[in-house]
């Protein structure tokens, strides 16, 4: 055994994947050894790093070996109790959605204008499959950020849900926002958000933000257009004209 | 199949060089980044390919996180604080770190040979170069050490 601390340990440290002590001391080695840093400096140096075409070939040779045979657990028989345990919970949250939308929630005095009090409920949250399945692999994908940032908004917290979700961006980050703000009572920062947004189900949250901001018509324009249509909200739609 | 090759190609040395700089080690970084390509695979119908590298890369961090905890033995050294760089190598001392005329090739080799006690065999395996660069690289670094600093090492 050595002095120093072995070199692909060395080379392995500002990747910052080592164990957390195992880090410190190579850390605090670095600092007082200058063959060391030396040496951490030239295995970086690109004229050291080995040729990655021979490797290419030799790891796609393993690929396409360990591939046909190892995927075949990845298959319908493997993945249906999982798909009907996401979907169970799916039916749990919409239950308990809909045992929730008959709370009220006050909305905010509009003078002159009488509100139509559309009741405001949690749009269900619709992920890309990639983020609500089981994975059985090791190494779970990377969750997209619109799924972290949804995290709160399942869980009710509308004040941070609506911080990150601003931080997203995307169209249906902008919708879950708006919904967010609904709840918040800050109506009249979710209508642009909502205005020309095609996320499924965004024309009921635009009517209820027309609603609470006090602009009735435009509400009611909007509501017209939902109960022309079938949708998941034509009955309550129509019911409020 | 196609799109997963066609990935293969386009994302296979930045990954395979993110794998060397977290493992530190050519055979184990091909392992680690056949096994985020794999993982690739498996999943191909639920990743957003536009999404990569990064997904690749996370994986490989992940799996070179696993890899360090499992393997804790090896990230063992004796350790004595070092102040001097001329008590590890006392005929070389600090000169084989700055004379300009040294590239990283040869340093590293040299480091390796009399830092960390390892033979040719053992450096070629461990930076990739064949047997007769290391040889080469070690003779070029010990006869300018020779010419500058009038030292005798054993090669």
């Amino acid at each position: 055994m050595t002095r120093c601390p072995p070199p692909d340990v060395l080379m392995a440290q500002p990747a910052g994947v080592l164990p957390p002590e195992v880090n410190a001391r190579v850390e605090a080695h670095l600092r007082s050894c200058a063959v060391c840093q030396v040496l951490l400096r030239d295995l970086q140096d690109p004229g050291l790093e080995p040729a990655a075409a021979e490797s290419q070939d030799r790891v796609w040779r393993r690929i396409t070996a360990e591939a046909r045979p190892r995927c075949k657990w990845l298959s319908w028989p493997v993945l249906l109790p999982a798909v009907a345990l996401a979907a169970s919970l799916v039916i749990a949250v919409a239950v308990g959605i809909q045992w929730t939308a008959h709370t009220p929630v006050p909305s905010p005095p509009v003078a002159q204008v009488k509100p139509l009090n559309l009741p405001l409920d949690r749009a269900a949250v619709n992920l890309p499959l990639s983020d609500s399945i089981l994975w059985r692999d090791a190494a779970p994908p990377p969750r997209s950020p619109l799924a972290q940032a949804l995290d709160p908004y399942s869980k009710g917290d509308y004040q941070t849900a609506e911080q990150q979700l601003a931080r997203v961006g995307s169209p249906e980050a902008g919708f879950y926002r708006a919904v967010s703000l609904l709840f918040l009572h800050r109506a009249s920062e979710a209508i642009p958000l909502l205005e020309g947004n095609k996320t499924a189900g965004s024309d009921w949250y635009l009517a209820i933000a027309y609603d609470r901001a006090g602009q009735r018509d435009r509400a009611i324009a909007v509501l017209k257009e939902i109960c022309a249509r079938p949708g998941p909200h034509r009955d309550r739609a129509c019911a409020a004209l | 199949m196609e799109e997963f090759e066609a990935a293969y190609k386009k994302h296979f040395g930045e990954v395979f060089r993110y794998a060397l700089r977290c493992t530190g080690r050519r055979e184990i970084a091909e392992e680690v980044a056949s096994e985020a390509f794999l993982s690739l695979y498996r999943n191909r119908d639920h990743v957003d390919f536009s999404q990569l590298p990064g997904w690749l890369l996370t994986v490989v961090r992940n799996r070179a996180t696993d890899y360090w905890r499992k393997h804790r033995a090896e990230t063992q050294w004796d350790e004595q604080p070092i102040a001097d760089p001329g008590a590890v190598l006392p005929e070389i001392g600090k000169s084989v770190l700055e004379d300009a005329r040294l590239k990283p090739v040869h340093r590293t080799c040299l480091i390796l040979r009399y830092v960390h006690e390892m033979d040719r065999e053992q450096i070629a395996r461990r930076t990739g170069l064949s047997a007769n660069q290391v040889k080469s690289a070690l003779q070029y670094g010990l006869t300018l050490l020779r010419q500058s600093l009038g030292v005798e090492l054993k090669p």
